[in-house]
């Protein structure tokens, strides 16, 4: 297998990507069908991503591409979201739900934990309420189950930080 | 918009994983399907806070074994077991803190103390409920616990899937000889002892021989070898660095505080040859004992025992200036 082969991915609605097979690779969805099969030289159908949102995923691979620790990279959940991430996650929500659903399917570990992280930092601090309302959940509880919740989980936790 | 009731669950559980525990209880009452998914996450993080917490679960291990007393306390170690047994990170520290509690301005005095409700004793039956433990942080009590109790906390059988430790030693903490817990320390990914600790003959044996002394049998340093790959530590412990031949990073505070208790006062030269056996040795940080500076870092790119290092300002990133060697770096702890 020769070191700069490429691969060529087909979106959605069935934009052509050819990238090099190791940005391939950081894909774990991708590395493993590569290694089962082999590459046949075929477009590899990506039925449920877009075009727009496999761009903004290579972009992030690309980046990352000759970065040594990049399984481990977003472990630690206490750490800072480095300033090239910070500024690649400034899409609106729609993207960002998007780009998870995305790197959830490709197995694009670091890349989901950055996204989640982005979600969980727009979390804190919220009311359940406003929760609901930035991610667009209806409340499906019923008024006692949403009571019951409350006593559990509720007050006195929160109040204490 | 569409309403979006329907997020994978292990993209929840995702995102659960990177809230801190009040936002996670807040996150249950969006609705039911966030409850189902992220309620066995709720202690998955056991932070030292949590433990004077008013409605943290584990307030007496006692209640977690049967026989029950009636439905109500089976039912409720049935939940706090769900919760141990998500349990990943843990923290323990005896807790003594007073806070500001404001409580709509009808508490006349305004302050409360919060003390830790599950004492030290009490750890070796709760870490029995938590098989999926990797990562175990203990700050120690100022008053020493016994050496037996320390020894099934840290019980390698309990632990069975630990990959990181972190010991926290008092400062003026009675002397404890490290090597008791060296079959925990061995299937560690890293360990990061804070304070005082110490190599030495062990106790048990009668052998009186200075483990300093090169008469160690190779196969007794082989039976104890670490796979440690990340290590932060005060002072260098010689006997210690022989077995850590897979570490990867280290951390070192210095200026080096020589301790009398310790097998050996380090030269500079000896500790450089103790460092070259580490072929996969890759960073080296340098932390100020006042903390007053930031971490120095010393990386270098190419293995070999007497390839150049690069100073750096952050983990994984070079800084132009001249190549150094390890006797450059480690010159800084003397």
């Amino acid at each position: 297998m020769s070191a700069h082969s490429q691969i060529l991915l087909t979106s959605s609605e069935g934009t052509e990507f050819l990238i090099d097979r190791d940005i391939a690779d950081k894909s774990m969805l991708l590395k493993c069908m590569l290694e089962d099969i082999g590459e046949i030289g075929q477009a590899v159908p990506l039925p449920n991503v877009s075009g727009p949102i496999l761009t903004k995923v290579i972009e992030y691979c690309t980046h990352h591409r000759d970065d040594p620790n990049f399984l481990s990279a977003n472990d630690d959940v206490t750490a800072d979201i480095d300033e090239w991430d910070l500024e690649y996650c400034k899409v609106d929500q729609g993207t960002l739900y998007e780009l998870i659903l995305a790197a959830n399917y490709l197995d694009i570990k670091p890349l989901m934990d950055l996204t989640c992280k982005t979600v969980a930092n727009m979390i804190k601090a919220k009311s359940p309420e406003e929760i609901r309302k930035t991610f667009n959940i209806t409340n499906d509880f019923t008024p006692e189950e949403e009571d019951q919740v409350r006593r559990e989980n509720g007050k006195d936790w929160v109040d204490e930080h | 918009m569409e309403y979006r009731n329907d997020i994978p669950t292990e993209i929840l559980l995702t995102l659960g994983e990177q809230l801190d525990g009040p936002s996670l209880c807040v996150s249950l009452r969006v609705c039911r399907q966030w409850y189902y998914a992220l309620y066995p996450l709720v202690w998955t993080k056991i932070t030292k806070t949590n433990w004077c917490h008013p409605s943290f679960p584990i307030y007496e291990s006692t209640i977690l074994s049967a026989p029950f007393n009636n439905k109500d306390e089976e039912l409720k170690a049935t939940r706090i077991l769900l919760f141990l047994r998500h349990t990943r990170h843990f923290e323990w520290k005896d807790v003594r803190v007073s806070r500001r509690h404001d409580n709509g301005g009808h508490d006349s005095d305004g302050t409360r103390i919060l003390v830790n409700r599950v004492p030290f004793p009490t750890l070796p039956p709760i870490l029995c409920w938590m098989p999926n433990l990797t990562q175990f942080s203990l700050i120690l009590p100022h008053s020493k616990p016994s050496n037996a109790l320390l020894l099934s906390i840290l019980d390698p059988v309990n632990l069975q899937n630990l990959k990181t430790l972190v010991l926290d030693f008092p400062s003026k903490y009675p002397k404890m000889r490290i090597e008791r817990l060296y079959p925990l320390f061995s299937k560690l990914e890293e360990l990061r002892i804070h304070g005082p600790w110490y190599c030495g003959p062990n106790p048990d044996s009668n052998s009186h021989v200075d483990t300093e002394a090169t008469t160690v049998s190779a196969d007794a340093l082989v039976s104890n070898l670490m796979n440690l790959k990340r290590l932060a530590v005060d002072w260098v412990l010689d006997s210690f660095f022989k077995r850590c031949l897979t570490l990867e990073h280290l951390t070192i505070k210095y200026p080096m505080i020589v301790s009398a208790m310790d097998e050996s006062h380090r030269r500079p030269h000896e500790l450089c040859v103790l460092l070259r056996q580490m072929p996969k040795l890759e960073t080296i940080a340098l932390r100020h004992n006042t903390a007053v500076n930031a971490d120095e870092f010393s990386i270098r790119s190419s293995t070999g025992p007497y390839s150049p290092w690069r100073r750096t300002l952050k983990w994984g990133e070079y800084f132009e200036g001249a190549d150094l060697t390890l006797e450059d770096i480690v010159d800084r702890l003397f």
